[in-house]
């Protein structure tokens, strides 16, 4: 999935009741609800600044799956400088503006360094001449990239896109038994808000966490791959789903840690 | 048992009839024992391509199963999941394959899946090296799966190959069997119909010969003896013909004996009358030289005797008619030989 569509606004009327809704479940799960917004905001920051990163990979995809085009100038650096404006249009702050020494400014950190680190590495793979089409797309850099972060932030945080069971082609990307249930229960409702997230403060691995799972939609660059015909072999080789515009593709399912 | 024509025609007809009936007995029975051993091979190689069906889709499943461990997409796991139920249901579905080898290659394989998909768990957790391990133990019951289908298959072809060698051997020995019984039946036949044929033409060409000699005249001809049956009647009616011959034959000898009998006759009964008549005459119109004493006694007297030797003649000539019509009634009185004998 690539280029999904950001669900939501920080001051819309659904971001207050997602701000309602995190102080109800703070308090049931002895939280104080100071703590579960800060922590909701980071969910929301380091899903906004995946989907930025990733946004840019898509538009710079047409120049990725260039057959004749040697080096193509895609660095970490030119990905990152778009990736911050792309932050900073739609969420109106600098994703740098925190230190490195508080955890939300340690994860946003890991997650830059995390995407600076993938597209190092992937450098020979996008400048490859003579190959079009690379494998190289927004689904498997935001695999890598949630990999890469899971790598730096174990026991502290972990990102992870995911998706309905039927819906995922990666078995990286299975749903948990936590997500499962959501994934495919209440977000799939017809009458749930779009974009309207899910959170609960729940135990992984023995450990309290907070966890969101921020909903994504197929948009229209998703569907050359995700869309009708359903069954109809899409360019990385695998059938497609025969989605529509605006179905439910995934989750952003984000963990963090909270230390006793 | 009276042997006719037509019973040996329908004694023939039985014995071609039994023949030809033998016959396709026999072919029936061979073309049934060849039908037999096509449908054993038939089976056997069946089984065969069902062995070999189901150890392509084994393989199909292990080509699914490691495209799976290496792209670890859902789409393979469903392609390997399909192979799977389908490499069971042909494995479950081998006929005339021991339930033994088939439980021993279904145990290995579902210990190959399942060691597999642990492998796939491990990269899955990005845990390569405990990933790596698995497919190493996956390769290794793949391989005792693979040598158990080799000799699963090299088993069947070897019974398929021999199902076929005594199909041949089968229909080869059927069909010497059938010439030899072909043989030995035409044999039957011609010699039984050149049997029949001799006893029919052979008393025909005699009784044939027979006419011809009667037809020459010569009635002396030997007729064939004690024949049954249409030939037997023949040979009756020719004989009975031939005694019809010597009959008229005899009639026409009496008859001829009857004229030379009348014409002696005649003479016999015309010699007393002429003298009855001549000595009358005298008597009558002789004057008086015939007219003595001693004439008239003596031509009276031979008058007399010539009428007593007619009577005589005529009570024989009626006697003999009496004979012949069987009306002579013989009266038994006593006799004197003496007075006959004079």
């Amino acid at each position: 999935m690539s280029n999904l569509v950001i669900p939501s606004s920080r001051f819309s009327r659904f971001k207050r009741l997602q701000i309602g809704a995190t102080v109800f479940l703070a308090l049931a799960n002895g939280v104080p609800a100071n703590a579960m917004e800060q922590e909701t905001v980071t969910a929301l920051e380091l899903a906004e600044l995946l989907r930025a990163a990733r946004s840019v990979i898509a538009s710079n995809q047409p120049l990725i799956n260039d057959l004749n085009k040697g080096p193509k100038g895609l660095t970490s650096q030119k990905v990152l400088e778009d990736t911050y404006a792309t932050f900073r249009k739609k969420m109106g702050t600098d994703p740098l503006r925190f230190s490195a020494e508080t955890k939300r400014g340690k994860l946003i950190q890991a997650q830059i360094s995390s995407i600076k680190e993938v597209i190092d590495k992937q450098q020979e793979t996008i400048n490859q001449k003579g190959v079009g089409f690379k494998g190289f797309v927004p689904a498997v850099f935001a695999r890598l990239v949630n990999e890469q972060f899971r790598v730096k932030m174990r026991g502290v945080a972990d990102i992870k896109i995911t998706a309905p069971y039927e819906l995922v082609r990666n078995r990286k990307a299975l749903p948990d038994k936590w997500e499962g249930k959501f994934l495919n229960g209440v977000m799939r409702s017809k009458n749930r808000p779009k974009g309207k997230n899910l959170k609960e403060i729940s135990n992984v691995g023995g450990t309290k966490a907070f966890r969101i799972l921020v909903p994504e939609y197929y948009s229209k660059v998703c569907l050359s791959c995700h869309g009708g015909p359903k069954g109809k072999i899409d360019v990385t080789g695998y059938p497609k789903e025969g989605a529509k515009l605006g179905d439910l593709g995934g989750a952003i399912s984000i963990t963090l840690f909270m230390k006793e | 048992m009276n042997p006719t024509i037509r019973k040996y025609l329908f004694a023939l007809c039985f014995v071609f009839s039994t023949c030809l009936l033998g016959v396709s007995v026999f072919l029936v029975q061979a073309l049934s024992t060849g039908v037999k051993a096509v449908e054993q091979e038939t089976r056997f190689f069946n089984a065969l391509d069902q062995a070999n069906e189901a150890r392509s889709v084994f393989y199909n499943l292990r080509y699914w199963l490691t495209e799976l461990s290496v792209s670890l997409l859902m789409q393979s796991e469903r392609n390997a999941d399909a192979a799977y139920l389908r490499f069971d249901k042909s494995i479950k579905s081998l006929p005339g394959v021991d339930s033994a080898t088939i439980s021993t290659i279904r145990t290995k394989t579902n210990l190959m899946v399942k060691i597999a998909k642990r492998a796939v768990e491990s990269y899955s957790k990005d845990q390569r090296v405990l990933g790596n391990s698995s497919m190493a133990q996956t390769r290794v019951h793949a391989a005792l799966v693979e040598a158990e289908f080799h000799k699963l298959v090299s088993s069947l072809k070897q019974q398929a190959v021999l199902a076929r060698n005594q199909t041949i051997q089968g229909a080869s020995r059927a069909e010497y069997l059938a010439y030899i019984v072909v043989a030995l039946f035409s044999i039957i036949g011609f010699v039984f119909t050149i049997y029949l044929i001799r006893s029919i033409t052979t008393p025909l060409s005699h009784i044939q010969d027979s006419i011809r000699e009667m037809t020459a005249g010569n009635l002396d001809t030997k007729l064939p003896e004690s024949l049954l049956g249409e030939i037997g009647d023949m040979t009756s009616a020719l004989r009975l013909l031939r005694d019809a011959e010597l009959g008229r034959l005899k009639v026409d000898e009496a008859n001829r004996a009857k004229s030379t009998f009348l014409a002696v006759m005649s003479h016999e009964l015309r010699t007393p009358l002429n003298a009855i008549i001549g000595f009358s005459y005298l008597l009558l119109n002789g004057g008086a030289a015939f007219q003595t004493a001693d004439k008239v006694q003596e031509y009276v007297g031979d008058i007399h005797n010539s009428g007593e030797h007619l009577l005589s003649v005529i009570d024989d000539v009626l006697d003999t008619v009496k004979v012949e019509s069987g009306t002579m009634q013989i009266s038994e009185t006593l006799v004197l030989l003496e007075k006959i004998s004079k």
